[in-house]
């Protein structure tokens, strides 16, 4: 629907959007889409419990907000390669191996947030006080080493 | 050739996804093409390439080895032999205990927190080997490995340059940038056998990021993208360089998306990197956090959110018409951009993200480091670099480099955008610190090779037959006879006489341990000067376990590695006031030096002086960055100014000025010097790195004593003498305690309650 | 009672012999104290004597480190019967007025002690000498002399006994007459040494045999010097100005290798030590070594040499059965003194069944292990043996038996070629396997296509090869020869050769067909331009006919000739055109 008279309003814009998006695409595509919405969710609702709750501790919100972020790259990259307008662009990129890639990359993105949200424990305990010998550098530049004390 | 797929809107615009389409089949015909060019001769080429790339590795390796054959297999410089104890306590004491270890002997009495503070890629990959090799039962000894470690990850540099290349440009051209970068002195020297350092496995990672990422990005497949996101992981363990490829690889994709090339490929294989990359690199316990807090990793973040938007608006256009597109554009635009925009800002002034730390911001603003962090200023390898230095540590490839960074403009596409941001960054970075030329090496043998390659391909292939019409109408074939010899001779000349410098650069320069002296005596033979190497086994030999050694913060490492004793302050120079009391006390006189030194339990002191054989690099010609950073922190106790002569000069002859001759460091250096006859036709006393006699020639040292000098007096050791008896009064009778007459027992006293007491009233304090 | 018993015995027993004279000559020259005693002896009792007692002064026997007992020249097997008493068998006994003459020889290490205990540099060394003005034994002695030889004339102080008297470089103590057994009178000698005193506080020596040809031996060394320590600071000035102003310092000594030693290496834990010097001799190989810094009393420092020696020298077997015999401790320096020392032979895998002759003094064999280092698999058969308080007169041999299967030397390298073979096979292996995610059907298809296709050009360039360009060469001779017979032959066999090459390339076409139709327009493409090859060739041939048969002139028969080679290499490249497009 174009409307005849100059630029066209947003909620044309929108309403010809959804559309087109529940017309033209394909089941499977949905199902994904249906995926990644999940995701993103889950990824709001941490971001706002952390900014409720406070950061502490700083690793375990960082490993489940990333892996939410991680999930849902993956799950978008998915849906390009799996997409079928663009089969020409991923020519020797077959949709089992999209998926094969997907399953990949998802394994190595759990382990290795299940190592930074392990990391808490063993950093805190290690990080005994010891000053060091400089309280006046408190004002001047810190070297980049050093920033790990006020982490 | 698949047929392209064309959707024609209303407007009469062709659709962006066919753009696409056509844009890979531009590259496809290139492939097919190159493809049929190679169809004949596949299984030699092969076989060839292989070959020289073997050639290549064993090349790198042995061209390294110089100073191994001359002297032996030993840790060169300072920071390899910190490195070699880490990774040695790790072989002790395993990987777990490795990470968390505490540094007691160092940085005393702080001590230094080792598994927080280092990059553990280097350790691991030495221990690894190690671990493999004993499990075979091979011996190795560790040392063996630590030395042997670069030249053989130089090799693999050499494989990885090569694949990078080839994805650039041709087979061809892989292989002469891959024996480029095996003999380029820019690299040889960060890289010898000995020299155990994170150079040497980090230039390898590099190129392998690079390598994958470009790959990733053709391909546009997700286990490429996560191979990159792996690789960049071990480059972020190896080298605190990785900073480097955070902010290239993001711009990279910044000036594709700006040039209007964006397609999904770049889409996924730059996202996928980057998210993986981020979860893996805040895995190694230094870096920590600094990927979301710090101003060097906000740049990938931005572009990482900025490639979001565009890909949803690709999506969006897709499924809309031109003028709606442009009205969600718009207003999307402005939004997010203005949002992003004050985010940044807002988060950088409240702290959150910090700024760019000081080692980095030296990069920008060069003057920034001599006022504000001198230490930074002080070490040679940041000064900036000089015209010969370019020459000398690349040859030819300084005219060839500029002529294949034009050929990639000519033949621009996504990946050699790429290679062109690299090459002008690291051209910027190499010449403002001398240890970036590091950097700079393999993208200019990359270029320098595509321009040889299409020098070469032009002047030895033969062109095909030309049809001529001749003058009877008849068709003949005429072969073209350029004139090729004359350029591929002239070439050749180059590059051997390019390879003749690289050896000979490698031989003289680069291939000194630096721990092992070597002067040539007359007739040819070697006098080799053991120095150091004497006096550190002294005191490990004869100096008590726990006693601790106070030197300039440039021996640190070698002491705790082969003297194996306490240090004050050590190469990692991560506490400045530290380092600043030290050269507070070698800067002050007697007996302001014993109080220092009396607070940090100090029990020996250690100099390097080069007087008696002309040695440049000892503590007296280091003296003045000790009494600049000293001045830094004590501004009251120590002015530069009073070191000099009253014209203004350094100088520690009869015209030194009373500070500097009763300073701690020229007294050690100076103790019983001036009963010396360096050359007879000197007076006692003369200074051969100075070229003068000194100012004061008889030295009495009051709170110290001379322990041991070595051979050469390059090295001088004195021990702190212990205070003297004190001389006690004569002791008064102990008063007794005496008690109170009226004792009141049972009564309350007024610590926990207060009492409250009003002038002139008697407290009762019954209860 | 039994205790008793023994000592009326052992009275008996000793009543009998007699030292009739005794001359002692205490060598106190270097840092060990080294005492010859030349006994005479006579049995002046009734009874046959076969052995001959031999006691240490209790006060030194701590320190005793070596003793032998020889008449004339040969010497006598010794037996420990307890602490610091020994028993030497006489090789013929005595009989009642028989005399033999004896030569006891005992040293004794750490026996000199440092006094004052500090010096500073320059200081010359004195030390003390506890020692006994009487030969201590446990017959009477009838006359008796000593002679402490002092190697300085410097002495300081002596306990006088009556007769005693000093002269330039000696003390002497004597002659005393008609001294009783077991009677002691201390004496203390107080006097210069500057010998060095080093001492090795711990050696670790390792034998390791490899039956391919070669020992290579290594010592580990702590070595300190025990003399005065350093008092105050040392002074490399002084030191390097005079070089005889520190007389206590030990800058350099000379260690003694097999004669046959090749591979000589001096280093320590933090890299190679420069300051040595090899000097080969027909005896041995001397090396002198320089520790890094000069040694002063209190200083030690610590270094490994190693060197590899041809089997042949230690390692000799019949059959099975292996001797390996060598030097249980080697000649580090003169006047060697070593306080512990641990020897570990490596013996390769496989070996067993060890028997081990010791020489005579006493080595303790500690429990066996095992290492493991190239090529091995069950590990190699180490032997420990330690002893403790040995000086140079311990170099002595000792000897170990082994039984060696020589079968087991082949393991080394077959264990190479079955790793190699192993890799080989895996990829062999892998090569072969089809990991692909997706099962593409058309793949199959199009490889046969691609080899048809490889097939079809083949055999179009044997067409060209053989065939046209025969053709072309039969024109050129007919027009140079004319000879029709000639012509005859090459035209049948050029013939019969189209005819086959033809029949293959249109089967292979028929099957290219078969297998994808998509290809047929091509394919046919292609057999329309065999067809204009063909009707060229044939005008070719006819052409060569008329030739033959002069029905043609020379300059139209070159015409047709250059319009016919011009077209049939157009027709060529034609179709080498088509069959690149397949």
């Amino acid at each position: 629907m174009v409307s005849s008279s100059g630029a066209p309003s947003m909620v044309e814009v929108i309403t010809r959007l959804v559309g087109e998006y529940t017309s033209k695409t394909p089941q499977k595509l949905k199902l994904i889409d249906a995926y990644l919405g999940y995701i993103m969710f889950t990824g709001i609702f941490q971001f706002v419990y952390c900014c409720l709750v406070g950061t502490f501790p700083f690793n375990s919100f960082l490993s489940g907000f990333i892996s939410t972020v991680a999930s849902f790259i993956l799950g978008v990259c998915l849906r390009i390669q799996t997409n079928p307008a663009n089969v020409a662009v991923f020519k020797d990129i077959s949709v089992e191996r999209a998926f094969a890639d997907f399953i990949f990359a998802h394994c190595l993105v759990m382990t290795a947030s299940v190592e930074e949200s392990e990391e808490v424990p063993r950093k805190r305990l290690k990080f005994r006080c010891y000053k060091p010998h400089d309280e006046h550098l408190q004002g001047k530049q810190v070297p980049s080493q050093l920033s790990f004390f006020f982490t | 050739m698949p047929e392209p797929v064309l959707t024609v809107d209303v407007n009469g615009e062709m659709d962006v996804k066919a753009k696409e389409v056509l844009q890979n089949a531009d590259s496809e015909e290139e492939d097919s093409k190159a493809k049929e060019r190679e169809r004949g001769a596949k299984g030699a080429l092969s076989l060839l390439a292989v070959i020289i790339l073997g050639s290549a590795y064993l090349v790198a390796f042995c061209s390294r080895l110089f100073a191994v054959i001359r002297f032996e297999s030993i840790i060169h410089e300072f920071d390899p032999w910190f490195n070699y104890r880490a990774t040695h306590h790790m072989v002790e004491n395993g990987f777990y205990n490795f990470l968390n270890w505490f540094d007691s002997r160092a940085w005393y009495p702080l001590g230094r927190i080792v598994g927080g503070t280092v990059y553990p890629g280097l350790m691991l990959t030495s221990g690894t080997i190690h671990y493999i090799l004993h499990s075979l039962n091979i011996p190795f000894h560790i040392r063996d490995i630590c030395v042997f470690l670069a030249p053989i990850f130089s090799g693999l540099t050499a494989i990885t340059t090569f694949l990078l290349t080839r994805e650039l440009w041709s087979t061809g051209a892989g292989l002469l940038a891959a024996c480029f970068i095996a003999i380029a002195p820019g690299y040889i020297s960060r890289s010898v056998a000995g020299s155990y350092d994170n150079e040497g496995i980090a230039i390898f990672a590099l190129m392998l990021t690079f390598f994958l990422w470009i790959r990733a990005m053709k391909k546009g497949s997700v286990t490429w993208a996560i191979l990159a996101a792996l690789s960049y992981f071990y480059m972020v363990s190896a080298w605190g360089g990785y900073v480097f490829i955070t902010n290239l690889v993001p711009l990279h994709v910044l000036i594709v998306l700006l040039m209007g090339r964006f397609s999904a490929k770049i889409y996924i294989s730059y996202s996928t990197f980057y998210i993986v990359g981020l979860i893996c690199s805040m895995q190694v316990p230094f870096v920590g956090f600094q990927p979301l807090r710090t101003s060097e990793h906000m740049a990938a973040l931005g572009v990482f959110g900025l490639l979001q938007i565009v890909a949803f608006l690709h999506y969006v256009k897709a499924a809309t018409t031109k003028k709606q597109f442009e009205v969600l554009f718009k207003t999307g635009f402005l939004i997010s951009s203005v949002l992003g925009f004050v985010l940044l800002t807002g988060l950088t002034w409240a702290g959150y993200v910090a700024p760019w730390s000081g080692r980095f911001y030296s990069l920008w603003d060069t003057g920034y480091a001599k006022i504000h962090i001198p230490i930074i200023a002080s070490v040679s390898e940041h000064q900036p670099t000089t015209w010969v230095a370019f020459f000398f540590d690349l040859h030819i490839m300084v005219p060839l480099f500029p002529a294949g960074a034009w050929i990639c403009f000519k033949n621009l596409n996504t990946e050699r955008v790429f290679i062109l941001l690299y090459a002008v960054f690291a051209s910027y970075f190499a010449g403002v610190m001398v240890r970036l030329m590091l950097t700079l090496t393999p993208v200019v043998c990359i270029l320098s090779a595509i321009a040889l390659s299409v020098i070469m391909e032009k002047y030895l292939t033969k062109p095909p037959p030309q049809e001529e019409q001749n003058d009877d109408g008849t068709i003949v074939t005429k072969q073209d006879e350029g004139s090729p010899s004359i350029v591929i001779m002239t070439l050749l000349a180059l590059l051997s006489l390019f390879a003749f410098h690289c050896t000979w650069i490698t031989s003289s320069a680069y291939s000194s341990p630096s721990i092992v002296l070597s002067t040539g005596g007359g007739g040819g033979t070697r006098h080799i000067l053991d120095d150091f190497r004497e006096a550190y086994f002294w005191l490990n030999q004869n100096t008590d376990d726990l006693s601790r050694v106070m030197s300039w913060w440039d021996y640190g490492y070698q002491i705790a590695g082969m003297a194996n004793r306490t240090t004050l302050v050590d190469n990692n120079t991560w506490n400045n006031s530290h380092i600043a009391l030290v050269g507070k006390a070698m800067a002050s006189n007697e007996e302001n030096a014993y109080k220092i030194m009396q607070d940090l339990d100090v029990d020996y002191i250690l100099v390097i002086f080069g007087g008696m054989i002309g040695y440049s690099g000892d503590d007296i010609n280091k003296f003045l960055w000790m009494v600049r950073i000293a001045e830094g922190e004590h501004p009251q106790d120590i002015q530069e100014g009073r070191y000099f002569t009253p014209e203004g000069e350094y100088r520690v002859d009869g015209r030194a000025s009373q500070t500097m001759l009763d300073s701690m460091m020229y007294k050690m250096c100076y103790y019983r010097f001036g009963e010396v006859t360096v050359d007879h036709r000197q007076p006692p006393g003369f200074d051969r790195t100075r070229e003068s006699v000194i100012g004061n020639r008889d030295v009495k040292l009051e709170y110290i004593e001379e322990a041991f000098t070595t051979t050469n007096w390059l090295v001088r050791i004195y021990k702190v003498k212990k205070p003297n008896n004190r001389i006690e009064k004569k002791k008064r009778r102990p008063l007794k305690a005496r008690r109170p007459r009226k004792t009141r027992r049972g009564e309350k006293g007024t610590v926990g309650n207060t009492v409250l007491v009003s002038k002139g009233k008697k407290v009762s304090t019954r209860k | 009672m039994r205790l008793w018993v023994l000592t009326v015995l052992v009275a008996v027993a000793t009543a009998q012999l007699v030292n009739r004279n005794v001359n002692r000559v205490v060598d106190l020259t270097t840092q060990i104290a080294k005492v010859t005693a030349e006994v005479e002896v006579e049995n002046s009792g009734a009874s046959v004597v076969s052995t001959y007692e031999v006691v240490v002064d209790p006060s030194a026997v701590k320190h005793l480190s070596y003793l032998s007992v020889s008449e004339h020249g040969n010497e006598l097997p010794v037996r420990k019967t307890s602490d610091g008493v020994y028993e030497a068998t006489l090789s013929s006994s005595l009989s009642n007025g028989g005399k033999t003459s004896l030569v006891v020889t005992t040293t004794f290490t750490h026996s000199l002690e440092p006094y004052p205990r500090a010096i500073n540099q320059p200081d010359n060394q004195l030390v003390r000498f506890h020692s006994n003005a009487y030969y201590y034994s446990v017959y009477s002695t009838v006359e008796q002399f000593s002679k402490f030889n002092l190697g300085s004339s410097k002495i300081e102080s002596f306990t006088p006994r009556s007769p005693s008297n000093k002269e330039s470089q000696t003390v002497k103590y004597g002659p005393y007459s008609n001294i009783l057994a077991k009677t002691s009178a201390k004496v203390t000698i107080h006097f210069e040494n500057n010998s060095p005193f080093l001492t090795v506080s711990n050696l670790k020596r390792i034998v390791e045999v490899s039956h391919w040809g070669n020992i290579a031996v290594e010592e580990h060394y702590q070595l300190s010097h025990t003399g005065a320590k350093l008092k105050s600071q040392f002074s490399r000035l002084d030191f390097q100005r005079n070089p005889i102003g520190a007389p206590t310092a030990v800058k350099s000594f000379r260690t003694v290798l097999p004669a046959s030693s090749k591979n000589v290496y001096y280093r320590d834990d933090i890299g190679n030590i420069s300051t040595s010097n090899l000097r080969e001799t027909e005896d041995a190989n001397e090396l002198e070594i320089r520790p890094r810094f000069p040694l002063f009393g209190g200083w030690q420092t610590k270094y490994y040499i190693g060197y590899s020696v041809p089997s042949y020298e230690m390692l000799s077997h019949s059959g099975q059965n292996y001797k390996l015999e060598f030097p249980f401790v080697d000649h580090s320096y003169d006047n060697l003194v070593i306080d512990d020392a641990e020897v570990r032979v490596i013996l390769p895998e496989g070996a067993s069944d060890f028997e081990i002759v010791y020489p005579n003094y006493e080595i303790t064999r500690e429990a066996d292990e095992k290492v493991k280092t190239y090529l091995d698999t069950f590990g190699r058969p180490v032997l420990v043996f330690s002893a403790k308080n040995l000086e140079e007169n311990h170099i002595k041999n000792i000897e170990i038996y082994y039984k060696f299967n020589p079968m087991m030397l082949l393991q080394e390298p077959v264990l190479v070629v079955i790793a190699f073979m192993v890799i080989f096979t895996t990829v062999i292996i892998f090569v072969r396997l089809d990991f692909s995610i997706s099962v593409d059907e058309n793949k199959e298809a199009r490889e046969r296509v691609a080899y048809l296709v490889e097939e079809l050009f083949n055999t179009s360039s044997k067409i060209k090869s053989s065939v046209s360009d025969e053709t072309v060469e039969m024109l050129a001779t007919v027009k140079a020869k004319k000879d029709p017979k000639h012509f005859k032959n090459a035209k049948k066999e050029i013939d019969g050769l189209y005819k086959t090459l033809t029949d293959e390339a249109t089967a292979v076409t028929k099957k290219i067909i078969a297998l994808s139709p998509t290809l047929a327009d091509r394919v046919a493409e292609f057999n329309r331009r065999e067809g204009e090859r063909k009707a060229l060739l044939a005008s070719i041939s006819s052409l060569a006919e008329k030739v033959l048969g002069d029905k043609v002139s020379k300059t139209t028969c070159n015409e047709q000739e250059n319009n016919l080679l011009s077209k049939l290499y157009t027709a060529q490249t034609a179709i080498e055109d088509s069959l690149a497009a397949l």
